[in-house]
Protein backbone atom coordinates (compact mmCIF):
# COMPACT_ATOMS: atom_id res chain seq x y z
CA UNK A 1 0.00 0.00 0.00
CA UNK A 2 2.86 2.36 0.77
CA UNK A 3 4.42 1.54 -2.62
CA UNK A 4 1.12 2.51 -4.28
CA UNK A 5 1.19 5.77 -2.38
CA UNK A 6 4.77 6.49 -3.46
CA UNK A 7 3.81 5.86 -7.07
CA UNK A 8 0.85 8.23 -6.70
CA UNK A 9 3.09 10.98 -5.32
CA UNK A 10 5.62 10.44 -8.10
CA UNK A 11 2.87 10.82 -10.71
CA UNK A 12 1.77 14.04 -9.01
CA UNK A 13 5.32 15.37 -9.18
CA UNK A 14 5.65 14.52 -12.88
CA UNK A 15 2.29 16.04 -13.77
CA UNK A 16 2.79 19.06 -11.56
CA UNK A 17 6.16 20.02 -12.95
CA UNK A 18 5.55 19.08 -16.57
CA UNK A 19 4.71 22.68 -17.44
CA UNK A 20 7.76 24.35 -15.94
CA UNK A 21 8.80 27.36 -18.05
CA UNK A 22 11.56 29.95 -17.79
CA UNK A 23 9.89 33.02 -19.33
CA UNK A 24 10.33 36.71 -18.71
CA UNK A 25 8.25 39.55 -20.09
CA UNK A 26 11.11 41.44 -21.69
CA UNK A 27 12.00 38.47 -23.90
CA UNK A 28 8.52 37.08 -24.42
CA UNK A 29 7.09 40.40 -25.57
CA UNK A 30 10.25 41.92 -27.06
CA UNK A 31 8.58 42.81 -30.38
CA UNK A 32 5.86 44.69 -28.61
CA UNK A 33 8.37 46.49 -26.40
CA UNK A 34 10.92 47.38 -29.06
CA UNK A 35 8.93 48.32 -32.14
CA UNK A 36 5.91 50.05 -30.68
CA UNK A 37 6.28 53.83 -30.47
CA UNK A 38 4.35 54.90 -27.40
CA UNK A 39 5.71 58.42 -27.17
CA UNK A 40 3.47 61.52 -27.48
CA UNK A 41 0.20 59.63 -27.59
CA UNK A 42 -2.71 62.01 -28.20
CA UNK A 43 -6.26 61.40 -29.31
CA UNK A 44 -5.90 63.15 -32.64
CA UNK A 45 -2.37 61.96 -33.53
CA UNK A 46 -2.42 58.33 -32.45
CA UNK A 47 -5.91 57.15 -31.43
CA UNK A 48 -8.00 58.53 -34.31
CA UNK A 49 -5.86 56.77 -36.97
CA UNK A 50 -6.52 53.43 -35.25
CA UNK A 51 -10.26 54.08 -35.11
CA UNK A 52 -10.25 55.23 -38.72
CA UNK A 53 -8.46 52.07 -39.88
CA UNK A 54 -10.54 49.53 -37.97
CA UNK A 55 -13.80 51.09 -36.74
CA UNK A 56 -15.11 53.78 -39.10
CA UNK A 57 -16.40 51.32 -41.73
CA UNK A 58 -19.22 50.52 -39.26
CA UNK A 59 -19.06 53.24 -36.62
CA UNK A 60 -18.49 56.51 -38.45
CA UNK A 61 -21.22 59.16 -38.01
CA UNK A 62 -22.54 58.48 -41.53
CA UNK A 63 -23.05 54.71 -41.28
CA UNK A 64 -23.31 53.93 -37.56
CA UNK A 65 -27.11 53.87 -37.57
CA UNK A 66 -27.24 51.22 -40.34
CA UNK A 67 -24.05 49.20 -39.80
CA UNK A 68 -22.88 49.89 -36.28
CA UNK A 69 -25.96 49.46 -34.09
CA UNK A 70 -26.06 53.21 -33.66
CA UNK A 71 -22.68 53.30 -31.94
CA UNK A 72 -20.67 56.25 -33.25
CA UNK A 73 -16.91 56.44 -32.71
CA UNK A 74 -15.91 59.45 -34.83
CA UNK A 75 -16.15 62.29 -32.32
CA UNK A 76 -14.16 62.48 -29.10
CA UNK A 77 -17.31 62.73 -26.96
CA UNK A 78 -18.70 59.49 -28.39
CA UNK A 79 -15.38 57.66 -27.99
CA UNK A 80 -14.92 58.84 -24.41
CA UNK A 81 -18.45 57.78 -23.53
CA UNK A 82 -17.84 54.21 -24.66
CA UNK A 83 -14.13 53.92 -23.98
CA UNK A 84 -14.25 50.95 -21.61
CA UNK A 85 -16.57 49.11 -23.96
CA UNK A 86 -14.32 49.84 -26.94
CA UNK A 87 -11.26 48.55 -25.09
CA UNK A 88 -13.04 45.41 -23.90
CA UNK A 89 -14.21 44.71 -27.45
CA UNK A 90 -10.86 45.19 -29.21
CA UNK A 91 -9.07 43.07 -26.59
CA UNK A 92 -11.69 40.30 -26.90
CA UNK A 93 -12.36 40.19 -23.17
CA UNK A 94 -15.19 38.15 -21.64
CA UNK A 95 -18.67 39.73 -21.79
CA UNK A 96 -17.69 41.95 -24.75
CA UNK A 97 -18.56 41.46 -28.41
CA UNK A 98 -15.18 40.99 -30.15
CA UNK A 99 -14.32 43.82 -32.55
CA UNK A 100 -13.68 44.50 -35.40
CA UNK A 101 -16.39 42.13 -36.54
CA UNK A 102 -14.67 41.40 -39.84
CA UNK A 103 -11.51 40.11 -38.13
CA UNK A 104 -11.17 36.78 -36.35
CA UNK A 105 -8.05 37.96 -34.54
CA UNK A 106 -7.40 41.07 -32.53
CA UNK A 107 -6.04 44.21 -34.18
CA UNK A 108 -2.30 44.93 -33.95
CA UNK A 109 -1.09 44.70 -30.34
CA UNK A 110 0.81 47.97 -30.65
CA UNK A 111 -2.40 49.77 -31.67
CA UNK A 112 -4.21 48.27 -28.67
CA UNK A 113 -1.36 49.34 -26.43
CA UNK A 114 -1.61 52.90 -27.74
CA UNK A 115 -5.31 53.04 -26.88
CA UNK A 116 -4.64 51.56 -23.44
CA UNK A 117 -1.92 54.08 -22.64
CA UNK A 118 -4.14 56.95 -23.81
CA UNK A 119 -7.00 55.59 -21.73
CA UNK A 120 -4.86 55.22 -18.61
CA UNK A 121 -3.59 58.79 -19.04
CA UNK A 122 -7.16 60.00 -18.71
CA UNK A 123 -8.49 59.65 -22.24
CA UNK A 124 -8.08 63.36 -22.93
CA UNK A 125 -9.29 65.29 -25.98
CA UNK A 126 -5.79 66.18 -27.11
CA UNK B 1 -10.70 -27.47 62.55
CA UNK B 2 -12.83 -30.58 62.03
CA UNK B 3 -12.67 -32.65 58.90
CA UNK B 4 -15.83 -31.25 57.28
CA UNK B 5 -14.74 -27.68 57.80
CA UNK B 6 -11.43 -28.52 56.15
CA UNK B 7 -13.30 -30.12 53.28
CA UNK B 8 -15.46 -27.04 52.82
CA UNK B 9 -12.44 -24.79 53.02
CA UNK B 10 -10.57 -26.82 50.43
CA UNK B 11 -13.67 -26.83 48.23
CA UNK B 12 -13.89 -23.07 48.41
CA UNK B 13 -10.19 -22.65 47.76
CA UNK B 14 -10.46 -24.83 44.67
CA UNK B 15 -12.76 -22.22 43.20
CA UNK B 16 -10.61 -19.29 44.23
CA UNK B 17 -7.31 -20.76 43.02
CA UNK B 18 -8.03 -20.40 39.29
CA UNK B 19 -8.92 -16.78 39.84
CA UNK B 20 -5.69 -16.19 41.68
CA UNK B 21 -3.79 -17.75 38.81
CA UNK B 22 -5.85 -15.75 36.29
CA UNK B 23 -5.14 -12.60 38.23
CA UNK B 24 -1.45 -13.40 38.11
CA UNK B 25 -1.71 -13.92 34.33
CA UNK B 26 -3.72 -10.72 33.90
CA UNK B 27 -1.19 -8.75 35.88
CA UNK B 28 1.58 -10.17 33.72
CA UNK B 29 -0.35 -9.03 30.66
CA UNK B 30 -0.73 -5.59 32.17
CA UNK B 31 2.97 -5.42 32.80
CA UNK B 32 3.57 -6.25 29.16
CA UNK B 33 1.12 -3.55 28.02
CA UNK B 34 2.72 -0.82 30.11
CA UNK B 35 6.23 -1.86 29.25
CA UNK B 36 8.00 0.59 26.91
CA UNK B 37 7.08 0.03 23.22
CA UNK B 38 9.88 -0.69 20.86
CA UNK B 39 9.63 2.66 19.02
CA UNK B 40 8.20 5.86 20.52
CA UNK B 41 7.18 8.43 17.90
CA UNK B 42 6.92 12.13 18.63
CA UNK B 43 3.38 13.48 18.33
CA UNK B 44 2.00 16.97 18.15
CA UNK B 45 5.19 18.75 17.10
CA UNK B 46 2.84 21.49 15.95
CA UNK B 47 -0.87 21.78 16.66
CA UNK B 48 -1.93 22.29 13.05
CA UNK B 49 -0.81 21.65 9.49
CA UNK B 50 0.27 25.32 9.39
CA UNK B 51 2.63 27.12 11.73
CA UNK B 52 1.06 30.48 10.82
CA UNK B 53 1.33 31.19 7.07
CA UNK B 54 3.61 28.33 6.12
CA UNK B 55 3.20 24.60 6.43
CA UNK B 56 4.33 22.64 9.47
CA UNK B 57 5.49 19.03 9.31
CA UNK B 58 2.07 17.86 10.55
CA UNK B 59 -0.31 16.07 8.24
CA UNK B 60 -3.96 15.20 8.49
CA UNK B 61 -4.52 11.65 9.80
CA UNK B 62 -6.05 9.14 7.46
CA UNK B 63 -9.68 9.82 6.70
CA UNK B 64 -9.80 13.23 8.30
CA UNK B 65 -10.79 16.41 6.53
CA UNK B 66 -9.58 19.81 7.67
CA UNK B 67 -11.66 22.80 6.61
CA UNK B 68 -9.64 25.99 7.05
CA UNK B 69 -10.51 29.65 6.77
CA UNK B 70 -7.65 32.11 6.82
CA UNK B 71 -8.15 35.83 7.04
CA UNK B 72 -5.76 38.77 6.82
CA UNK B 73 -6.98 42.28 7.49
CA UNK B 74 -5.50 45.49 6.06
CA UNK B 75 -2.54 47.45 7.38
CA UNK B 76 -2.88 48.48 11.01
CA UNK B 77 -0.95 51.72 10.39
CA UNK B 78 -3.81 53.11 8.29
CA UNK B 79 -5.32 54.51 11.44
CA UNK B 80 -8.83 54.76 12.80
CA UNK B 81 -10.57 55.63 9.50
CA UNK B 82 -9.79 52.16 8.14
CA UNK B 83 -10.24 50.86 11.71
CA UNK B 84 -6.58 49.84 11.79
CA UNK B 85 -7.03 47.60 8.76
CA UNK B 86 -10.11 45.72 9.92
CA UNK B 87 -12.21 47.34 7.17
CA UNK B 88 -10.25 45.44 4.51
CA UNK B 89 -9.48 41.77 4.18
CA UNK B 90 -7.97 38.96 2.19
CA UNK B 91 -9.21 35.44 2.68
CA UNK B 92 -8.20 31.90 1.93
CA UNK B 93 -10.45 28.85 1.97
CA UNK B 94 -8.82 25.46 2.19
CA UNK B 95 -9.77 21.83 2.39
CA UNK B 96 -7.15 19.27 3.33
CA UNK B 97 -7.57 15.55 3.54
CA UNK B 98 -5.44 12.74 4.90
CA UNK B 99 -5.28 9.95 2.33
CA UNK B 100 -3.07 7.93 4.62
CA UNK B 101 -1.41 8.86 7.88
CA UNK B 102 1.76 9.64 5.97
CA UNK B 103 0.29 11.60 3.00
CA UNK B 104 -2.27 14.35 2.64
CA UNK B 105 -3.62 16.50 -0.19
CA UNK B 106 -5.21 19.92 -0.14
CA UNK B 107 -6.92 22.54 -2.27
CA UNK B 108 -6.80 26.27 -1.55
CA UNK B 109 -8.44 29.34 -3.02
CA UNK B 110 -7.10 32.74 -2.01
CA UNK B 111 -8.70 36.09 -2.75
CA UNK B 112 -5.26 37.66 -3.32
CA UNK B 113 -4.75 37.46 -7.09
CA UNK B 114 -7.69 35.02 -7.03
CA UNK B 115 -5.16 32.23 -6.68
CA UNK B 116 -6.08 28.57 -6.71
CA UNK B 117 -3.50 26.09 -5.49
CA UNK B 118 -3.27 22.39 -4.88
CA UNK B 119 -0.70 20.57 -2.80
CA UNK B 120 0.42 17.28 -1.42
CA UNK B 121 2.47 16.80 1.74
CA UNK B 122 3.96 13.51 2.75
CA UNK B 123 6.13 12.16 5.53
CA UNK B 124 9.62 10.87 4.86
CA UNK B 125 10.85 10.35 8.42
CA UNK B 126 9.20 10.60 11.83
CA UNK B 127 11.01 11.70 14.96
CA UNK B 128 11.36 8.71 17.24
CA UNK B 129 13.27 7.14 20.11
CA UNK B 130 13.65 3.57 21.24
CA UNK B 131 14.64 0.91 18.78
CA UNK B 132 14.61 3.45 15.92
CA UNK B 133 16.28 6.74 16.75
CA UNK B 134 15.36 9.60 14.43
CA UNK B 135 16.10 13.06 15.81
CA UNK B 136 13.79 14.93 13.46
CA UNK B 137 10.61 14.57 11.48
CA UNK B 138 11.00 15.22 7.77
CA UNK B 139 8.13 15.95 5.40
CA UNK B 140 7.96 17.16 1.82
CA UNK B 141 5.51 19.65 0.35
CA UNK B 142 4.69 20.05 -3.34
CA UNK B 143 2.34 22.82 -4.40
CA UNK B 144 1.14 24.28 -7.70
CA UNK B 145 -0.61 27.65 -7.73
CA UNK B 146 -2.48 29.40 -10.54
CA UNK B 147 -3.29 33.12 -10.54
CA UNK B 148 -6.87 33.81 -11.59
CA UNK B 149 -7.01 37.57 -12.19
CA UNK B 150 -7.68 39.03 -15.63
CA UNK B 151 -4.64 39.81 -17.74
CA UNK B 152 -3.10 43.17 -17.02
CA UNK B 153 -2.20 43.65 -20.70
CA UNK B 154 -4.87 41.89 -22.73
CA UNK B 155 -3.50 43.28 -25.99
CA UNK B 156 -0.59 40.87 -25.99
CA UNK B 157 -0.57 37.11 -26.46
CA UNK B 158 -0.77 36.01 -22.85
CA UNK B 159 0.03 32.38 -22.03
CA UNK B 160 -1.77 30.29 -19.42
CA UNK B 161 1.60 28.99 -18.23
CA UNK B 162 2.41 32.54 -17.13
CA UNK B 163 -0.19 32.18 -14.37
CA UNK B 164 1.48 29.12 -12.83
CA UNK B 165 4.03 28.82 -10.02
CA UNK B 166 5.49 25.77 -8.30
CA UNK B 167 6.69 25.24 -4.74
CA UNK B 168 8.86 22.44 -3.36
CA UNK B 169 9.63 22.47 0.32
CA UNK B 170 11.52 20.13 2.64
CA UNK B 171 10.15 20.47 6.19
CA UNK B 172 12.48 19.39 9.00
CA UNK B 173 11.01 19.63 12.49
CA UNK B 174 12.01 18.55 15.95
CA UNK B 175 9.97 18.39 19.12
CA UNK B 176 12.52 19.05 21.84
CA UNK B 177 10.11 18.59 24.72
CA UNK B 178 6.44 19.13 25.54
CA UNK B 179 6.93 22.88 25.36
CA UNK B 180 9.28 23.57 22.47
CA UNK B 181 9.30 22.62 18.80
CA UNK B 182 11.51 24.04 16.05
CA UNK B 183 11.33 23.72 12.29
CA UNK B 184 13.61 24.49 9.35
CA UNK B 185 12.04 24.35 5.90
CA UNK B 186 14.11 25.20 2.83
CA UNK B 187 11.85 25.99 -0.09
CA UNK B 188 12.26 26.38 -3.84
CA UNK B 189 9.76 28.63 -5.61
CA UNK B 190 9.55 28.55 -9.39
CA UNK B 191 7.60 31.23 -11.27
CA UNK B 192 6.94 30.51 -14.93
CA UNK B 193 6.92 34.23 -15.83
CA UNK B 194 8.99 37.01 -14.26
CA UNK B 195 9.07 40.71 -15.24
CA UNK B 196 12.64 41.21 -16.45
CA UNK B 197 15.53 39.27 -18.02
CA UNK B 198 17.59 40.00 -14.93
CA UNK B 199 14.96 38.34 -12.67
CA UNK B 200 15.36 34.69 -11.82
CA UNK B 201 12.44 32.34 -12.32
CA UNK B 202 13.76 30.28 -9.39
CA UNK B 203 13.94 31.62 -5.86
CA UNK B 204 15.14 29.88 -2.71
CA UNK B 205 14.09 30.68 0.84
CA UNK B 206 14.44 29.12 4.29
CA UNK B 207 11.43 28.82 6.54
CA UNK B 208 12.35 29.13 10.22
CA UNK B 209 9.55 28.42 12.67
CA UNK B 210 9.09 27.75 16.35
CA UNK B 211 6.31 26.80 18.71
CA UNK B 212 6.41 27.33 22.44
CA UNK B 213 3.63 25.93 24.55
CA UNK B 214 2.52 28.41 27.18
CA UNK B 215 -0.43 26.47 28.56
CA UNK B 216 -2.23 23.20 27.96
CA UNK B 217 -4.12 24.53 24.95
CA UNK B 218 -2.19 27.62 23.94
CA UNK B 219 1.14 28.09 22.25
CA UNK B 220 3.15 31.00 20.91
CA UNK B 221 4.41 30.63 17.31
CA UNK B 222 6.96 32.55 15.32
CA UNK B 223 7.67 32.13 11.63
CA UNK B 224 10.30 33.82 9.44
CA UNK B 225 11.01 33.26 5.74
CA UNK B 226 14.26 34.91 4.59
CA UNK B 227 14.77 34.72 0.84
CA UNK B 228 18.23 33.31 0.24
CA UNK B 229 18.57 34.04 -3.47
CA UNK B 230 16.57 37.16 -4.21
CA UNK B 231 16.07 38.06 -7.84
CA UNK B 232 16.94 41.62 -8.80
CA UNK B 233 13.33 42.76 -8.64
CA UNK B 234 12.78 41.02 -5.33
CA UNK B 235 15.77 42.54 -3.57
CA UNK B 236 14.69 46.06 -4.47
CA UNK B 237 10.98 45.85 -3.81
CA UNK B 238 10.17 43.15 -1.33
CA UNK B 239 10.74 42.11 2.29
CA UNK B 240 11.06 38.80 4.10
CA UNK B 241 7.91 37.51 5.72
CA UNK B 242 7.83 37.56 9.54
CA UNK B 243 4.79 36.47 11.52
CA UNK B 244 4.04 35.95 15.21
CA UNK B 245 0.93 34.46 16.70
CA UNK B 246 -0.88 32.16 19.07
CA UNK B 247 -2.41 28.73 18.62
CA UNK B 248 -5.54 28.17 20.69
CA UNK B 249 -6.90 24.66 20.64
CA UNK B 250 -10.50 23.98 21.65
CA UNK B 251 -11.72 20.45 21.03
CA UNK B 252 -12.02 19.97 17.26
CA UNK B 253 -10.95 23.52 16.42
CA UNK B 254 -7.59 25.21 16.27
CA UNK B 255 -7.63 29.00 16.24
CA UNK B 256 -4.51 30.84 15.20
CA UNK B 257 -4.32 34.58 15.86
CA UNK B 258 -1.42 36.32 14.25
CA UNK B 259 0.35 39.51 13.29
CA UNK B 260 2.27 39.52 10.03
CA UNK B 261 3.88 41.86 7.50
CA UNK B 262 2.43 39.86 4.63
CA UNK B 263 -0.99 39.67 3.05
CA UNK B 264 -0.36 36.44 1.22
CA UNK B 265 -1.31 33.08 2.62
CA UNK B 266 0.09 30.85 -0.12
CA UNK B 267 3.86 30.23 -0.30
CA UNK B 268 4.31 31.95 -3.66
CA UNK B 269 2.64 35.08 -2.27
CA UNK B 270 4.00 35.43 1.25
CA UNK B 271 7.56 34.38 0.43
CA UNK B 272 8.11 36.34 -2.80
CA UNK B 273 5.63 39.24 -2.67
CA UNK B 274 5.79 40.63 0.86
CA UNK B 275 6.28 44.38 0.93
CA UNK B 276 5.49 45.30 4.54
CA UNK B 277 8.14 46.61 6.93
CA UNK B 278 7.70 45.71 10.60
CA UNK B 279 9.35 48.92 11.78
CA UNK B 280 6.94 50.98 9.65
CA UNK B 281 3.95 49.25 11.16
CA UNK B 282 3.07 47.63 7.82
CA UNK B 283 1.42 44.80 9.67
CA UNK B 284 -1.75 42.80 9.22
CA UNK B 285 -3.83 41.24 11.94
CA UNK B 286 -5.13 37.88 10.92
CA UNK B 287 -6.52 34.57 12.02
CA UNK B 288 -6.73 30.98 10.86
CA UNK B 289 -9.59 28.72 11.86
CA UNK B 290 -9.29 25.00 11.40
CA UNK B 291 -12.06 22.47 11.96
CA UNK B 292 -11.45 18.76 11.55
CA UNK B 293 -14.12 16.34 10.37
CA UNK B 294 -13.71 12.61 10.48
CA UNK B 295 -14.88 11.02 7.23
CA UNK B 296 -14.05 7.43 8.16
Amino acid sequence: MKNTGCFFVLILIIIGFSKCYYNNEETLYADLTNSCDTTNITFKAKVVPVLKEHCYKCHSNAVAADNGAGIRLEDYVDVKLRLNRVYGAITHQDNFLPMPKDMTTKIDTCQIKIIRIWMEAGGLDN
Amino acid sequence: MDFYKKQRLLFLLSFIAPFIQAQEVNMLNMLDSIAPQKVQYAYGTFKSTRVLNGHSNERMPEGQLDVRIEHRFGLINQGYYEFFGLDQSNTLLSMEYGIKNWVMVGLNRASLDKTVSGFTKFSIFRQSTGEIVMPVSVSFLLETSVIGTKWLYPERDNLFSSRVSYISQLIIARKFNENLSLQLAPVWIHRNLVPAIIDSNDMFALGIASRYKISRRTSFNVEYYPVLSPSWNHAASYRNSLSVGFDIETGGHVFQLLLSNTTGMIEKAFITETTGKWLNGDLHLGFNISRVFSLK
